[in-house]
């Protein structure tokens, strides 16, 4: 039978995982939840090491272990649960477990990165969840399948914004800006990255690099003026497509909006609208159907405030969820 | 002036006397970088200040204050943005082993990671 606990880093008393006595650490429902149950998560964490979900996972019969932040009511997902990585923990989770759920939790102020995988894992979702301000990448998901991200937020990670991505991973609605490094960052030899609705913007390096087989539909994919130094996309593997995605601002020299790999083939672009790229297609990509992408001006309602709307009476090619 | 939400990695923004910047990314590639040198009154509120040495008096919250020397061999695509270039066996290995065939040894492996301060 499904149990349910509560985690409340400022209760003070016994501690035990009930409503009325939360545990005070996440830890203590990472070692205990088992597949099937649900913590509820309030206020802050402050961490002097990661918490390891190495215990227990969930599983196919009786479900996913449910993780999800709330407010001091416990009204569920009404406000972030937040690990404080506080400058001294390496990562505010380390995951070595399979069918495990978060949702609305942030990670931030690592040492490394904020949401990490210390070792085999897969079938993980996140859902509202935000790794920001850590000291290398904000999601560092190596060789995790079967991720999905639904409206996630990595930003001013000292890495990437989501880094080591591995293969079958879908982002629906997520946010990747401001990180050092790149936005979302696959590379060759993976594959099946799905974004889907992204915002991808003002990273230093390249917005997006993706793998094999992937797909970008309908993002947003934005350089920074001074400081981003890469392509748009960059199609690292072969049978991508990228369609329907906004396409601006990355003027970084001998850059592109979308930019082949020499190992790259049969990729495809269609329905995308570019403006201010160094250049908008690199050669090598086939461009279908749609021959007027240019743009005559970016189009963003207030894009100095990372607002990706599309402001009134412009292009409105290619929208992308917006993400707050 | 209000700074918030803004991208100011590997660069040093340039900001006047009493100015707060806010969910920005200050992070600076070398441990011990000045930012915003000569400034008085500064606060910087959740931002990244990760290899940042902000002006003495700033106010600092909650920030992410990591120093961290970064090695070139994890992060090759940083030596053309000033990152020195590492020696093989750099201070950032942390493990090494030797591959063998017929108890010759025929090449290195070297785990690496970045060194926190």
């Amino acid at each position: 039978m499904a149990t349910t606990y509560y985690v409340d880093p400022a209760h003070g008393g016994t501690d035990s995982g009930t409503l009325t006595n939360p545990w005070t650490s996440l830890q203590s429902a990472a070692d205990t939840a088992v597949a099937g149950d649900t913590v509820y998560c309030t206020g802050t964490q402050t961490l002097a090491a990661a918490i390891d979900f190495d215990t227990n996972s969930g599983d196919t019969t009786a479900g996913f272990i449910k993780f999800i932040g709330c407010d001091a009511s416990w009204t569920p997902k009404a406000a972030q649960f937040t690990l404080d990585g506080n400058s001294a923990a390496t990562s505010c989770i380390a995951l070595t477990c399979n069918y495990v759920w978060f949702e609305s939790f942030t990670a931030t102020g690592a040492t490394s990165n904020g949401i990490y995988r210390a070792d085999a894992s897969s079938c993980l979702v996140f859902v509202d969840c935000i790794s920001e301000s850590n000291g290398a990448g904000g999601f560092s998901l190596y060789a995790i399948q079967q991720l999905l991200l639904i409206r996630c937020i990595a930003r001013n990670n000292g890495g990437h914004g989501f880094a080591d991505v591995y293969s079958n991973v879908t982002c629906f609605g997520c946010y990747f800006y401001n990180n050092t490094g790149m936005g979302v960052q696959q590379g060759p030899g993976r594959y099946s990255l799905c974004l889907l609705g992204c915002v991808v913007a003002c990273n230093g390096s390249t917005q997006v690099d993706i793998g094999l087989t992937g797909i970008l539909l309908n993002c947003v994919i934005d350089g920074e003026d001074d400081t981003t130094s890469g392509s748009g996309v960059l199609l690292s593997g072969s049978l991508t497509a990228v369609l329907g995605c906004r396409i601006t601002h990355n003027d970084a020299a001998g850059k592109y909006g979308i930019e082949s790999a020499a190992a790259a083939s049969c990729c495809v672009e269609n329905w995308n609208a570019f403006y201010d790229n160094t250049t908008n297609i690199d050669t090598g990509i086939e461009s279908l159907g749609d021959s007027d992408t240019s743009m005559a001006d970016d189009g963003y309602a207030a894009r100095a405030t990372q607002d990706y709307n599309v402001a009134t009476g412009k292009d409105l090619r290619s929208v992308a969820v917006e993400v707050t | 002036m209000l700074y918030r939400l803004k991208q100011y990695s590997f660069t040093d923004p340039d900001c006047s006397d009493g100015d707060t910047f806010e969910q920005c990314n200050l992070s600076q590639l070398v441990p011990g970088t000045e930012i915003c040198e000569g400034k008085i009154g500064l606060t910087f509120r959740q931002c990244n200040l990760v290899n940042c040495l902000v002006p003495v008096g700033s106010i600092i919250e909650r920030c992410n204050t990591t120093q961290v020397s970064r090695c070139s061999h994890l992060h090759p695509e940083w030596v053309e943005r000033g990152l020195a270039e590492c020696a093989v066996d750099c201070s950032h290995v942390i493990e090494v082993e030797t591959v063998e065939v017929a108890g010759v040894p025929i090449d290195m492996i070297y785990t690496r990671e970045d060194e926190v301060l």
